[in-house]
């Protein structure tokens, strides 16, 4: 616990992650609270208000079928931020899974991980993303899941580099030695050793998660309506590009803005927990 | 070497067959019925039953594979699309072309940007340029590519009606000089490339960066100086070209992620490329267009991995190829 | 300093209190304090210190060269081809550039890691030749092939084109040698000879260095911790401690009779070593740079400590003839 408010400590300081986290808790605050923040229902379509410019009642003006856009992008939050977040630890859990199994077990476990890890790793990502998405039905769970069961390798990947570092360690040989069990070094020797990296790299996959997400839901294979992340505004906001610019540049900025805060943030973790930083 | 290339390339198929097996299980197994697509839903039960028994969708999953895999094995024949009805490998390969000039060019930009960009920002790491730099690079990589896109399509083509919006080429093109030809396909290709190329920038630039910082902080720029070499000549032919090695299989890795891009920008600037192509098998249920696709897209990928770790002995004495 | 052998004219180098400080987040810590000497033509000056104390800090500083956390002060005057440089730090690097490798060359003590890993020997022996020579397509190749020779290697056409990794870490120290004499210094500073070698090699190589000595009458200035060393093929001799000179003059002189409590101590283990006896440690650790306490640096572990040593700090007295040393007490100069 004190370690965490140490770092955050830390973290404010430096000024790029004081405005990532600024950005991010925004968002976030916005997201938890939407219907607290704004007098509009998010789904209700009223067509007699369709498509207006930005104004006074509607700061970001209303989609087409009249709902207030603003309103739309904060509930768009909930489902974008839910589900970069859930897939992200659902890829830290497998990954780190694999990664602690392959970097202790070594020999043929580690060897076989590793195979399926680069085999997974040499296809197109979100080719693969896309065929599995746009075969199965969408919903926001299966979006979930397969993001998470597609984008654990690098995780695995990082987490069996450190393992194979700490294994090593004096600590950790004595540990052995000692004859404690090896769940019990891989839990509480290894693992919190590894937290720096993964946390590092889980900040920055969020982001990553985001965008591949809203690149599904805007070809239509992701998020359907009438819920909607920040994509799905997007691809709305194609039918009319000219007339109702805003629908698209405003749920796009969202996305930009966002994963910005979030880079930012990531940027700096790595330089701050990490000085062995770009490792491939 | 060469061994070492053969070794290599036979290596492809098996990985490549992995990757076709799961995706035919997958696609076959996953709800959907690819006749529903293909067909108007009044169509009469009996008319259904043939078209299945034409694809052979009737048979149980293990002869499908069977006969599947022979096929591809023997004749690389994927069977003949649901949707056009000729082979789908044709339909592949004929917009194999327009993605692997797409991403080919985006990514010599993206190389052009990224290196300058880089370099700049190391040599003057933590002064304005490089704040400014840093800054641009972070916004083309926190951006969704097909945002971008969107966006440059709407300001160029729509509004200022500079750009045409959308296919590789205009209606009138094939009565076109040879050289109005390639600008024709160059003005088609100026706004979907720039959007591939400023995101893969920001990915190569941000690399780059880092990579020529380390590389200056070392010893040997230390002894250089030292030496009294000029600043010019160390950043050069000294640092830049040891800090851009690795970026040759950043550029394997890269690859990939370009198919990606590649997608939703063909969706996007309606491009007749393998992306396109790929959704439209996805949404339609095509099995053969979608195993063909895959296959070219696992195939590319592995083979720009191979040339990377080529490019990579060839770049750095230290790393050399066992043959 | 005048009993020295060789000397002749117009100093080399002249370093007037120079100061290094390490910039850290809110403090600063000073790893040299007011370290002043002076090299003429023909000298060889050996600079004697513990581990981890900015020796290699010093040797950058000597040619204007520091990270970005080091700031340097005092002035260091240069000889160079066509007159004298007077003090170094304020020019910029492209006039520093014309400087480095020309006036002073420098071996850095890990020659593997002062080699571009990419990059053929020859090709980088031929990059630090002044502009003229390398750019000559005749010129250029044969100067590689004789500062290979200079730097006492055979084989030099497979040198030349090896890259580092390929050579032994004794050939690679000679490469880096003939990196370091490409530009016609007339001083070379060898910080750690023998950081990364064996004895036998370190002797050739020393050997080497004190045969371009004599023959070019290059002045040498050897950084090291290692005593013995130092006494085998220097002249001249600075003690340093904690980031001060102790003790100073003509190497012979001090460490025959010396008149500093560390330096007698240092040889008193280095003879230690030297018989297999049985070692006597200097009581105590080198004192943090980050606390410093009044009085002499060495105080509390010296064997002659007395009162007046931990309440002021000694200042340099200079004996005629070269000699100097920073004690209350010296050791056999009582008066």
């Amino acid at each position: 616990m004190k370690d965490w408010y140490y770092l955050l400590k830390k973290l404010w300081r430096d000024k790029s992650a004081r405005i990532g986290m600024l950005i991010i808790a925004v968002v976030a605050v916005s997201a938890l609270a939407a219907p607290l923040l704004t007098p509009y229902e998010p789904n209700t379509q009223d067509l007699s208000i369709a498509a207006q410019a930005p104004s006074f009642s509607h700061p970001l003006g209303t989609d087409l079928y009249g709902r207030d856009l603003l309103t739309r992008l904060i509930y768009g939050a909930r489902v974008s931020l839910g589900i970069g977040l859930c897939a992200t630890l659902l890829a830290v859990l497998i990954g780190t899974t694999v990664g602690l199994i392959s970097g202790y077990a070594g020999g043929w476990v580690d060897n076989i991980l590793m195979r399926i890890v680069d085999v997974l790793l040499g296809f197109p990502r979100l080719f693969v993303i896309l065929l599995a998405v746009g075969l199965s039905t969408p919903s926001v769970k299966i979006i979930i899941l397969i993001l998470g069961a597609l984008s654990w390798m690098e995780i695995a990947r990082i987490v069996r580099g450190e393992v194979i570092v700490i294994r090593e360690m004096l600590y950790v040989k004595s540990a052995v030695a000692l004859g404690i069990s090896k769940r019990k070094i891989l839990l509480e020797y290894i693992l919190p050793n590894t937290t720096d990296v993964i946390t590092v790299y889980a900040t920055l996959l969020i982001g990553t998660t985001i965008i591949v997400e809203a690149s599904l839901s805007f070809l239509g294979l992701g998020v359907q309506p009438p819920d909607a992340s920040w994509g799905t505004i997007i691809n709305q906001g194609r039918i009319d590009p000219i007339n109702a610019w805003w629908i698209s540049t405003f749920a796009g900025l969202a996305i930009v803005i966002t994963v910005i805060g979030i880079n930012l943030l990531g940027d700096s973790l790595r330089s701050l927990l990490n000085p062995r930083a770009d490792q491939n | 070497m060469i061994a070492y290339i053969l070794r290599r390339l036979i290596n492809i198929v098996p990985v490549v067959l992995i990757g076709l097996t799961i995706t035919f299980f997958f696609i076959h197994l996953a709800p959907g019925d690819p006749t529903l697509r293909l067909m108007d839903p009044s169509v009469s039960p009996e008319v259904r039953q043939q078209v299945i028994e034409r694809f052979g969708l009737d048979q149980a999953l293990h002869i499908q594979y069977y006969n599947w895999l022979r096929n591809v094995l023997l004749d690389f024949d994927f069977g003949n699309s649901f949707k056009y009805g000729h082979p789908a490998s044709a339909v592949v390969l004929d917009a194999l072309p327009a993605t692997l000039l797409l991403t080919g060019t985006a990514i010599l930009l993206g190389l052009l940007l990224g290196t300058v960009s880089g370099i700049v920002s190391a040599v003057y790491q933590g002064r304005l340029p490089d704040r400014l730099i840093n800054l641009i690079l972070l916004f083309f990589y926190s951006m969704p590519v097909f945002w971008l896109g969107m966006m440059a399509l709407g300001l160029f083509s729509i509004k200022l009606d500079l750009l045409p919006a959308s296919q590789l080429s205009s209606i009138y093109y094939t009565d076109l000089s040879p050289l109005a030809k390639i600008m024709d396909v160059a003005k088609h290709l100026i706004l979907p490339v720039t959007t591939l190329g400023l995101a893969s920038a920001a990915g190569f630039g941000r690399f780059i960066r880092a990579s020529i910082i380390k590389e200056l902080n070392s010893d040997y720029i230390m002894a250089a100086r030292a030496r009294g070499l000029s600043e010019r000549k160390i950043v050069l032919s000294y640092a830049a070209r040891n800090g851009l090695i690795p970026l040759i299989s950043l550029i394997g890795l890269t690859i990939p992620v370009m198919f990606g891009g590649a997608v939703v920008i063909e969706v996007i600037f309606s491009l007749p490329g393998m992306g396109r192509t790929m959704v439209e098998a996805v949404l339609g249920r095509d099995y053969p267009v979608i195993l063909s696709a895959s296959s070219w897209a696992f195939i590319s990928v592995v083979i720009g991995n191979l040339l990377a770790d080529i490019g990579y002995s060839l770049a750095d004495p230290r790393v050399r190829i066992n043959t | 300093m005048n009993n020295r052998n060789n000397t002749s004219g117009q100093p080399l180098i002249d370093v007037r209190e120079l100061t290094i400080d390490i910039l850290g987040r809110g403090s600063t810590t000073r790893l040299i304090e007011n370290l002043s000497f002076t090299v003429y033509p023909g000298d060889i000056v050996g600079i004697v210190g513990e581990s981890g104390a900015g020796k290699s800090l010093l040797c950058k500083a000597l040619i204007g060269l520091k990270h970005n956390n080091i700031r340097l002060g005092g002035t260091i005057n240069l000889q160079k081809q066509d007159g004298w440089v007077n003090n170094i730090f304020p020019m910029t690097n492209r006039d520093l550039e014309k400087l480095r490798g020309k006036t002073i060359g420098i071996q850095f003590q890990e020659p593997a890691s002062s080699m571009n890993p990419v990059l053929q020997c020859g090709r980088q022996i031929r990059d630090a030749l002044p502009a003229i020579e390398r750019k000559d397509k005749v010129i250029g190749p044969a100067r590689v092939v004789e500062l290979l020779q200079l730097a006492g290697l055979e084989e030099v056409d497979r040198v030349a084109r090896a890259y580092p990794h390929e050579l032994s870490g004794g050939m690679l120290q000679r490469v880096t040698l003939a990196c370091a004499l490409a530009g016609r210094p007339r001083v070379l500073i060898i910080d750690e000879p023998t950081a990364a070698l064996d004895p036998i090699t370190t002797y050739g190589l020393m050997n080497t260095l004190d045969r371009l000595n004599r023959e070019l009458n290059l002045a040498l200035i050897i950084v090291s911790h290692d005593l013995n060393l130092i006494k085998t093929w220097t002249r001249q001799l600075i003690v340093m401690y904690s980031g001060q000179i102790l003790e100073q003059g003509a190497t012979t002189e001090v460490l025959v009779q010396p008149y500093h409590p560390y330096t007698k101590a240092l040889l008193e283990c280095e003879q230690a070593l030297e018989h297999n006896e049985e070692l006597k440690p200097i009581p105590g650790q080198i004192p943090s740079l980050l606390e410093k306490l009044a009085g002499c640096r060495f105080g509390d572990r010296c064997s002659a400590y007395q009162v007046r040593c931990g309440q002021e700090e000694p200042d340099l007295t200079n004996e005629p003839g070269g000699r100097s040393w920073r004690c209350f007490y010296p050791v056999s100069n009582t008066e």
